[in-house]
């Protein structure tokens, strides 16, 4: 393979093979069949019981609900989730990423205006995990409203990821 | 709720210190609500008994 490196114009040729992508763990898990709502200033686990795929079986989707990957690297983690609102009263939703049962990042929507009142959140991140014992979760919780709802099925209620960089 | 039973021991709690100081968890494994952190400078971590009574 050769690489023709100019110092103005950066990288202006590149020969021989195709470099090969990284064939690293990748998932996404989603919220099946039922919706799932949300207890006030509670962060709860996002059931993710149903795989769209798992490439290294690193998802958990029966007891945990957990991404524990094997392989050691940076991860490009996004969790989504479509909120029913279910009250007439103003209502925040969080939703964090969590690494090793603390939160790593979270996100948060104010939902006004009545029940059937919908909207869409994402939390996004890139985060280093050692491919042993490091996992990644999904958590929500709400703050006044009562009780909003995650929206089930695998367009609405997700998780996904996947190896980025080796570490 | 666990939620409701503390908002009551202390009234005076914020939502705020449930967002910073206190961390209230459900692990979605039928164990129901806990305290994951309690880290509150004032009010001390209810008891069991307080929870229950």
């Amino acid at each position: 393979m050769s690489i023709v490196l100019d110092g103005t114009l950066g990288i202006t040729s590149v020969t021989g093979s195709a470099a090969t992508a990284v064939a690293g763990p990748a998932f996404s898990a989603y919220l099946p069949t039922t919706n799932q709502s949300i207890s006030s200033s509670t962060w709860t686990k996002v059931a993710l019981s149903a795989e769209e795929f798992d490439t290294n079986n690193n998802f958990d989707s029966t007891t945990n609900y957990r991404f524990t990957p094997t392989v050691a690297g940076y991860y490009q983690i996004s969790a989504c989730s479509n909120i029913d609102a279910n009250t007439t009263s103003a209502t925040s939703v969080y939703l964090a990423i969590y690494k090793n049962g603390s939160i790593y990042k979270y996100t948060r929507i104010t939902l006004v205006g009545g029940n059937n009142v919908n909207g869409g959140s994402t939390v996004s991140t890139i985060v280093s995990l050692n491919g042993s014992t490091d996992f990644i979760e999904f958590y929500a919780q709400s703050v006044g409203g009562t009780a909003p709802i995650l929206t089930f099925g695998s367009t609405a209620t997700y998780m996904s990821g996947s190896l980025v960089r080796g570490s | 709720m666990l939620y409701d039973k503390i908002r009551a021991l202390y009234p005076s709690l914020t939502i705020e210190d449930f967002l910073t100081v206190i961390t209230l968890q459900n692990d979605s494994d039928g164990k129901g609500d806990y305290i994951a952190k309690w880290e509150h400078p004032t009010f001390s971590k209810p008891t069991d008994e307080q929870l229950a009574g």
